[in-house]
């Protein structure tokens, strides 16, 4: 009866090979569809992939995609932990928005508050935002599809037809005939860290010293727990890049309001998300609490765990989560919330999470492919090839598609072990 | 007799287990031939063979001296062969007319449903069985007797001439029992067969023609009833003497440590299910609760571990007013709980061992510095209780969901002993376990009992009761209808309560 | 004057309902046989599309529309194949449909009619159905039959004495008098004319489809199939009926259907695509169908429900003009009111909605 239990079995490299794969087939039935066109998609995906990486100018358009894509995709993942569909991520995302232009705008504080302020309350408004549809789902039983769906609704209409339009305006506040709301102050932007002057460097410097002395201690405090070498690297790595872009607040924001590229601190911040998220879910009693009421409801409350609060608190968070997201669109590119808002980061952070596999690593490490196919899409506009950057959507679209099909990748990869019979 | 069917060798291999392993026997028309052994020994995957839902990988069918291949259950039941599932497979929402004739409905111009005609038929087939069952009402309103009639109808309504019935005492009350057993001699007297499985010895030795025995997916033998003993048959099962009887320190009383009084509790569909209990529980004492299963026990459980409220009354515990607390301070307070469903309430199945070992103790230290975890501290705690308690693979990061019933239960019970309790409320623990299992279970809770605390133990199987507590209180219709000591009682008795036929004028348990 | 209003209202309501009735129903039909289809938005924006290529290049809608529900048939042919065949995720396969969607159909906007805007007017059915008004007097008589029925098998359902016979007799005995009574009453008979005037054949469509769809689910044995694999596939296996026909049956029609209701806005309501199509009302259809409780005369209620809370914000602005204080109300929140109104009902008056039992479960056949 009782199986041999390997440590590393075919099955488990498995889990680990069928999103890769899925990424691998999304991009052959993109490029299938450019060649349909009569296009090269060799050429095509060369100037996706070069445009992405050919000037300072388009990384930094990856890294800021890559930032929020982290940022919602966390959110949708986080909410999957206690067993709910996040698809209010967009609605959270925009309220996240709107309070960051707001605070951004009406009140003054200096830059190294500022920015703290405006997360802090982006975070709750979103949460906020997300916990309505917890809470109507344990005190009504309201499906959180259709609540989250209508909060989307609500928040887009308020947000965009009446606020932004009416008493957040900018017509209204400074009289500028601009769309949208008026310019953040300088002290509410994030720092942004590409074309910066050389005598920044020392800066920079000092955030990679805290990087490795942050993830050396994190590497001495996790040796003396019995977790595997390979997990405690990776973790140690991951706790660094957290401590690093928490102490990035302090050290550049200070000093703001720096033309240049629109790449931001931001990125830290998704990446210090990451971490968080990680030793949230898997390090701490709320963590635990989180997924055991994820997997079986019966059983936490069994446990002592108040599911009803286990599950508001989730949503809550997952809903901060993308409502920071709002606040790195405000704060780090746009500047104030536009006429016409950049939307749809939201529904692209279900697929983040779903390609991620649900794993806050996995999440951001789809986050970053994403962020450069998306960036790259742009150089895809222009001839020869001309191809509409929604082409993204396609790979996007048909990478889940892939990772909806996993049992077919699965049995295909199986395929050359099937003989032994080790397929369960 | 001419057997109508028989098998030959056949073979089932799954992936980790060799479910049938050459099996052979011949099964006679008219007659009940009964199927026991113990679980996870073969029973329900041969029958699944008989009925095509799954395919043996070797040897072969016949049924009525003709070599069938039985592709799937619609084959089968073109064969004369209906099945009864251990669990029932009704449609809820359905009424007992839809769920009859589903797959064969009568209908007007090859397409309308002719409900008409559908309960017209339904209820000549109840009648010629007499099995009386209201065609429209719906199977989830139900009780459990009841749809399990409505499976057989069903089966009947299908022409079946052999009829399988999958432990089908398993969720009868000993009346059901009765009348599932009526029933079954009124197949027999009709020309069908039956074939009964079960692992509960007294049941086939009171209705079968001829047993067959099952251990490790082999044939261990097939014996004619009314020539074998339940010892013979027991041994048989478990190629060894079974301890019916256990061996009893003498009892410790101490002081009180829970009291209820006059509790009231109503059940998930808001029905009044416990009605006014009051008893107390000392340490170094085993309190049975004897009672068919639905009479309030499950809710009277849940109340006292804090998985639900009560309406009414009080619980003490350590002379305390507990009453209405949560969960977590019902544990804190000494409370543990072995739940009757350990795959639904007691495990969480995609954790591994050592995130399960914690469950319920997870926030408090040592596992727990404040809202960090202490997983070193998990993990060896986890590795100490695997070795303490024999739960395998010795491997605490193997997922609950891949350990066997009994090594899951293993672990529920680690972890319920060490969370140190006061009381120990242990529900159902033996169900669905085998006999090494169950035989652990006991031993671990007289171990408890020795050690000083109070066990609070219900359980459906009165053989259970009576060897393992001190006293015994009987769960009539949601109220204790009698209390005895376990010494001066015996099962006559015991079911003479259990049935609502006597009660005691003034419990004091 | 508010004859006019009243008959505005209505036209719009019928207009915005169509497509969210149409798709809804699609959702009904999969989830009763326990598929989730959260593809609704996309595969309504793949049909409307194909509809629109289809009539572009035959310049005949009906060709248009029979592109439409090729495309939505093999779509759902795929689908059933994914998530039925090889038990992929529901919901997953759902969204990656959505967002295939999106961008798949920019991708062939801009590849078929070189913009990202909307496609070039084709041939369609947006000029609608010019009725006469005995048409308006026999379909107000269909109404009110239709809404008696509605109102009788949910009481009937509602006392638990659901019978086919019973449900017709007394709909033929209370309905078919009061709406000739109706039909002879000429503001009533005037307003369903005007309302309906000019209409695209979708209305109807959509008008017949709810009352087909419960008779086929609960009044044939393909329903009575469909449901009970929706609640307990096992049991259907065992009694010898092939979950995989029934599903990939439902799926397919649901897709279908879904495509149908893309292709009701695209080439009915206008003669072209329109690269925000269908903006979010598959979602919508989506929580009519849940609100509806997963019941095809549920969804009706919703969809009217839901429309009658979007025109309602229509109606306010409409009347601003006559009454000033209206006008202050920002749009933003007269958008949000139909929303808001739901959330707030199904938190409210609806109650816990229970899906089907095993919706969204994947089949294994052999499972232990």
């Amino acid at each position: 009866m009782s199986r041999p239990k390997a440590r590393f079995s075919y099955s488990n490299l498995l889990d680990l090979l069928v999103p890769i794969v899925s990424i691998l087939l999304g991009l052959i039935v993109g490029m299938i569809l450019i060649a349909v066109a009569g296009k090269n998609p060799l050429g095509a995906y060369g100037a996706m992939f070069s445009g992405a990486f050919g000037s300072i100018n388009s990384i930094s358009e990856v890294i800021i995609k890559t930032a929020i894509l982290t940022f919602t995709g966390l959110s949708v993942a986080f909410a999957y932990k206690v067993g709910l569909f996040n698809i209010g991520a967009e609605g959270q995302f925009i309220i996240g928005a709107i309070t960051a232009a707001f605070l951004g705008h009406w009140i003054h504080l200096p830059g190294i508050l500022h920015i703290p302020v405006i997360m802090v309350a982006s975070f709750i408004m979103g949460g906020l935002w997300a916990a309505i549809a917890g809470w109507l789902k344990v005190t009504r039983g309201v499906h959180e599809v259709i609540s989250t769906i209508m909060l989307n609704w609500i928040a887009v209409y308020l947000v965009e037809n009446w606020l932004v339009t009416g008493p957040l305006s900018a017509v209204k506040a400074t009289g500028s005939s601009d769309a949208g709301t008026p310019i953040i102050d300088g002290s509410a932007m994030l720092w942004r860290f590409i074309a910066y002057p050389p005598d920044q460097a020392g800066r920079i410097g000092l955030l990679v010293v805290i990087f490795l002395v942050a993830a050396i201690v994190a590497h001495y405090i996790l040796n003396r727990s019995p977790i595997a070498k390979a997990t405690n690297l990776i973790l140690s790595l991951v706790v660094g890049a957290g401590v690093a872009a928490l102490s990035s607040i302090a050290i550049f924001q200070w000093q703001y309001g720096i033309p240049g590229d629109r790449a931001n601190i931001g990125i830290f911040f998704a990446m210090a998300a990451v971490a968080i998220t990680f030793i949230l879910l898997y390090r701490t009693v709320t963590g635990y609490e989180i997924r055991a009421t994820g997997f079986n409801q019966e059983a936490a409350r069994y446990a002592g765990i108040n599911i009803k609060q286990r599950t508001i608190l989730t949503m809550f968070i997952a809903g901060g989560l993308s409502g920071l997201a709002g606040m790195l669109m405000i704060c780090g590119t746009e500047r104030r919330f536009p006429g016409v808002f950049p939307g749809g980061y939201g529904f692209d952070g279900i697929a983040m999470a779903l390609i991620g596999q649900n794993s806050p690593i996995g999440t951001f490490l789809a986050s970053v492919l994403f962020g450069i196919i998306r960036g790259g899409a742009t150089s895809m506009q222009l001839p020869p090839y001309e191809i509409h950057k929604t082409f993204a959507d396609i790979i996007q679209g048909s990478v889940v598609l892939f990772i909806a099909a996993n049992n077919i990748i699965r049995y295909l990869l199986m395929f050359p072990f099937k003989r032994k019979g080790e397929v369960d | 007799m001419e057997p109508v069917i028989e098998l030959k060798g056949i073979t089932k291999q799954f992936p980790a287990v060799l479910a049938n392993d050459h099996i052979d026997m011949s099964i006679r028309k008219k007659e009940v031939f009964a199927i026991v052994g113990e679980n996870g020994a073969g029973k329900t995957t041969l029958m699944n063979i008989i009925y095509g839902l799954y395919q043996p990988d070797s040897g072969k069918i016949l049924i009525r001296g003709k070599e069938t291949r039985i592709n799937g259950p619609h084959q089968a039941i073109a064969e004369g062969i209906g099945m009864v599932h251990q669990h029932f497979m009704l449609v809820p929402v359905l009424t007992v007319a839809e769920n009859i004739v589903l797959g064969i409905e009568p209908t007007k111009a090859g397409l309308v449903m002719d409900m008409d005609r559908a309960r017209k038929e339904v209820a000549e087939f109840s009648q010629k069985y007499g099995m009386p069952i209201d065609p429209d009402a719906r199977v989830e309103y139900l009780p459990v007797g009841m749809q399990q009639r409505v499976e057989i109808i069903k089966a009947l309504f299908r022409g079946a001439e052999i009829l399988i019935l999958d432990e089908p005492t398993a969720v009868l009350t000993p009346l059901e029992r009765e009348g599932l057993f009526l029933t079954i001699n009124a197949l027999i007297e009709q020309g069908k067969t039956v074939i009964f499985i079960s692992h509960k010895l007294n049941e086939v030795m009171a209705i079968a023609d001829r047993i067959a025995v099952l251990r490790g997916g082999r044939v261990m033998g097939v014996v004619d009833s009314k020539e074998t003993s339940e010892a013979q048959l027991a041994r048989m099962m478990v190629g060894r003497d079974v301890v019916l009887d256990i061996a009893k320190n003498p009892q410790k009383l101490g002081e009180l440590v829970l009291e209820v009084q006059d509790l009231r509790a109503k059940n998930e569909r808001g029905l009044d299910a416990v009605k006014g209990i009051s008893f107390h529980l000392r340490r170094g004492e085993i309190l049975g609760i004897a009672g068919v299963e639905g009479n309030g026990q499950t809710e009277l459980i849940r109340v006292l571990t804090g998985m639900a409220k009560a309406e009414s009354g009080k619980v003490l515990v350590n002379r305390k007013e507990m009453t209405g607390a949560t969960v977590k301070s019902l544990r804190r307070a000494g409370i543990a709980h072995i739940p009757q469903d350990r795959l639904r309430t007691g495990l969480i199945l995609p954790f591994n061992i050592s995130e399960n070992i914690v469950l319920g103790m997870h926030a408090e230290p040592p596992f727990a510095r404040g809202i960090v975890q202490q997983r070193a501290e998990v993990n060896r705690f986890a590795k100490e209780k695997e070795d303490e308690f024999d739960v395998r693979p010795r491997d605490i990061t193997v997922k609950a969901k891949s350990l066997s019933g009994g090594n899951q239960q293993k672990v529920i019970i680690a972890r319920e002993v060490s969370s140190g309790p006061e009381v120990m409320i242990a529900a159902q623990p033996t169900r669905g376990l085998d006999i090494g299992a169950t035989e652990f279970v006991h031993r671990k809770l007289l171990e408890e009992r020795d050690k000083g605390k109070a066990v609070l133990l219900q359980s459906l199987e009165l053989e259970e009761i009576l060897s393992l507590s001190d006293r015994v209180m009987v769960m009539y219709g949601g109220e204790i209808v009698g209390c005895f000591e376990t010494k001066t009682t015996n099962e006559d008795e015991l079911a003479h309560y259990m049935l609502g036929l006597k009660r005691q004028e003034h419990v004091k348990a | 004057m508010f004859q006019q209003i009243l008959i505005a209202a209505l036209f719009s309501m019928l207009q915005f309902g169509t497509p969210i009735l149409i798709a809804g129903l699609g959702g009904v039909i999969s989830e009763n046989s326990g598929v989730v289809n959260l593809a609704l938005e996309g595969i309504m924006r793949m049909g409307g599309f194909f509809a629109v290529v289809g009539a572009y290049y035959t310049g005949n809608p009906w060709l248009g529309l029979a592109l439409g529900i090729g495309m939505g048939a093999v779509m759902g042919l795929l689908a059933a194949w994914v998530t039925v065949s090889w038990r992929g995720d529901q919901v997953v396969y759902g969204v990656a449909v959505n967002v295939f969607a999106l961008g798949g159909m920019t991708y062939l906007l801009q590849l078929f009619f070189n913009t990202t805007g909307h496609s070039p007017p084709v041939s369609s059915f947006s000029s609608g159905v010019v009725i006469s008004p005995t048409f308006a007097q026999g379909l107000l008589v269909f109404l009110v039959v239709g809404l008696t029925y509605a109102v009788v098998s949910w009481s009937m359902a509602r006392m638990k004495r659901s019978n086919a016979k019973k449900t017709l007799i007394l709909t033929a005995v209370i309905g078919l008098p009061l709406g000739i009574a109706f039909s002879f009453f000429a503001p009533a008979r005037e307003v369903v004319f005007g309302a309906f005037n000019k209409q695209t054949i979708f209305v109807y469509f959509a008008l017949i489809l709810p009352f087909l769809l419960h008779f086929l689910l609960y009044q044939t044995k393909w329903g009575l199939r469909i449901r009970a694999v929706g609640e307990n596939p096992k049991a259907a296996d065992t009694l010898g009926i092939n979950i995989y026909v029934i599903r990939y049956a439902c799926v397919i029609l649901s897709y279908v259907f879904g495509a149908i209701a893309g292709a009701s806005m695209s080439i009915g309501q206008l003669d072209i695509f329109d690269n925000h199509m269908p903006a979010g009302k598959g979602f919508i259809a989506l929580a009519a169908m849940i609100f509806g409780k997963w019941k095809p005369l549920g969804t009706l209620a919703a969809v009217l429900f839901f429309t009658l809370a979007g025109v309602a914000g229509d109606l306010i602005q409409g009347l601003s003009t006559t009454y000033p204080v209206l006008a202050s109300i920002p749009r933003g929140w007269l958008n949000a009111f139909p929303y808001m109104l739901t959330l707030l009902a199904l938190a409210g008056f609806v109650g816990r909605a229970v899906p089907p039992a095993a919706d969204g479960i994947p089949y294994e056949k052999g499972e232990k």
